[in-house]
């Protein structure tokens, strides 16, 4: 083992850390995960003649 | 690629994401300390648990003033460091997983994405295997961090700017006899 298994090992405890602190599904308690939002397509209103 | 899924509207968003920079304190911390905060840690069990010979050279700690240059360079300059990486990976690719599945699932497949990414250094011996874990793992903290920050690409850009700086400067210091 050398220092950077180390390193990779610690950053897996952090991780883990992180799940079981903030939980799976959004990595987060405040905010929502964020997701890749579609643009809306304007649509012209019809038009009343 | 996002020009083309999400036209100029989706390069916009993606820009602002890049220069973010409204979020807590604390979130700035967690991007700069916590990769330091590891690599010093490992450093110390390495020369307490596993016998590293720490460096007394006064020299050899002369490069730490060098960190702040480098971490700016590493943020400021594409190509170089890689966290030119983080608009790629954060900005576009984890929102696009994270539709429709947990946070925690698309970052360990943006993990093993991110992994095959860099496959080519580790067969050539430029980057340790080990790596590929530290990857993985990083992931996920990156993914905390990113969702955290309603998705600020910068903040993920300056951690792996300072992690990459901080594990550049430290692994020679202390190494076992082993060349790296």
């Amino acid at each position: 083992m050398n220092l950077a298994w180390l390193r990779g090992a610690l950053w897996c405890v952090v991780a883990i850390v992180l799940v079981i602190v903030y939980g799976s599904q959004h990595l987060s308690r405040k905010h929502h995960k964020q997701e890749d939002s579609v643009p809306e397509v304007s649509m012209a209103s019809p038009r009343v003649v | 690629m996002l020009a083309i899924t999400r036209g100029k509207t989706g390069v916009v968003g993606l820009l602002r994401r890049m220069v973010r920079w409204r979020v807590g304190l604390q979130w700035y911390a967690a991007a700069l300390l916590l990769p330091i905060v590891v690599t010093l840690t490992a450093v110390a069990l390495n020369i307490l648990l596993l016998g590293a010979q720490p460096s007394s050279s006064a020299a050899e700690f002369g490069g730490l003033p060098s960190v702040i240059p480098t971490f700016f360079i590493l943020l400021l300059i594409p190509g170089i460091g890689g966290a030119w990486e983080e608009p790629g990976f954060r900005g576009y690719t984890l929102p696009v997983l994270q539709n429709g599945s947990s946070a925690l699932f698309a970052a360990l497949i943006l993990g093993v994405l991110w992994a095959l990414w860099h496959l080519p250094f580790y067969i050539t011996g430029v980057d340790d295997s080990s790596e590929m874990v530290q990857i993985i793992a990083w992931t996920v903290t990156f993914a905390w961090l990113f969702n955290n920050t309603r998705g600020s690409v910068l903040l993920a850009m300056m951690m792996h700017a300072m992690s990459n700086t901080i594990g550049v400067a430290s692994p020679p210091k202390c190494s076992r006899g082993r060349t790296q």
